[in-house]
């Protein structure tokens, strides 16, 4: 009942790799750059990446929470999975017209 | 290969210089078209904001531009399929645009003038919700800053 389960062999170390993220209007001001470089896991979501971000760049973490990340010029859902060669965008609240 | 004549004609540009008002008529003319409008949007000198009025000095934009044009075309082409749209055309400027000069001109020609005076609304609607353009504001008293509403 209570005995301990015998250690589990620890996973491989799940790939990674340095992906581009590039910036603009507000973000890029923020972060002083057009582009950031995060270490992504394989099938990672857009939140993940998000969060991935607000880690590394706590210079975003003010507008981070209203921004939507783009993948090959497309609107990722929070959940949606990022495909590994795909062109990643922040793109903070627009304000075109 | 020929359009399709049941097809809309959609054309979407994004320009760093003063964008041609007088020269969208032509574009969107159409023997079947009793209607056509045109929505410009332009530089304002002055914003009110909490009790105070804020002076413009010009304004600057920026733009992801292959997706900005993607998004503009893909809102242009939805707003054909809601409304029986014929020809529409969108040009955003970029770059700066001082007091008085014009940023946005939507284009629009329907058969009868409601699907163009229902449409125009939405199309400005969407594209401040969803094209990836971006508005500094420069002041008159020197400060700056990015519209993220």
């Amino acid at each position: 009942m209570n005995r301990r389960a015998p250690d589990q062999p620890t996973a491989p170390k799940q790939e990674t790799s340095l992906r581009t993220v590039r910036l603009f209007a507000g973000a890029s001001e923020a972060a002083g750059c057009d582009a950031i470089e995060v270490r992504l896991g394989r099938d990672v979501s857009a939140a993940e990446v998000l969060q991935v971000i607000a880690r590394v760049h706590p210079e975003l973490s003010a507008l981070l929470p209203t921004c939507r990340l783009v993948a090959d010029q497309t609107y990722m859902a929070a959940d949606s999975i990022i495909a590994p060669e795909a062109e990643l965008a922040l793109i903070p609240p627009v304000s075109g017209g | 290969m020929p359009t399709d004549a049941s097809e809309p004609m959609i054309d979407v540009q994004l320009v760093e210089n003063a964008i041609d008002l007088n020269g969208l008529w032509d574009p969107i003319a159409d023997p079947n078209c009793g209607a056509q409008l045109v929505f410009v949007g332009r530089t304002r000198r002055a914003t009110e904001k909490a009790a105070q009025v804020l002076l413009t000095a010009n304004l600057s934009y920026e733009a992801f531009r292959p997706m900005a044009i993607k998004e503009l075309q893909d809102l242009l082409y939805e707003a054909s399929q809601k409304w029986p749209l014929r020809k529409l055309i969108g040009i955003h400027r970029i770059g700066e645009v001082q007091v008085g000069e014009a940023s946005i001109a939507i284009a629009l020609a329907s058969p009868h003038r409601a699907a163009c005076m229902e449409a125009m609304p939405w199309i400005m609607d969407q594209l401040k919700q969803r094209v990836p353009i971006w508005k500094q504001e420069r002041f008159e008293d020197g400060a700056e800053e990015w519209v993220h509403p």
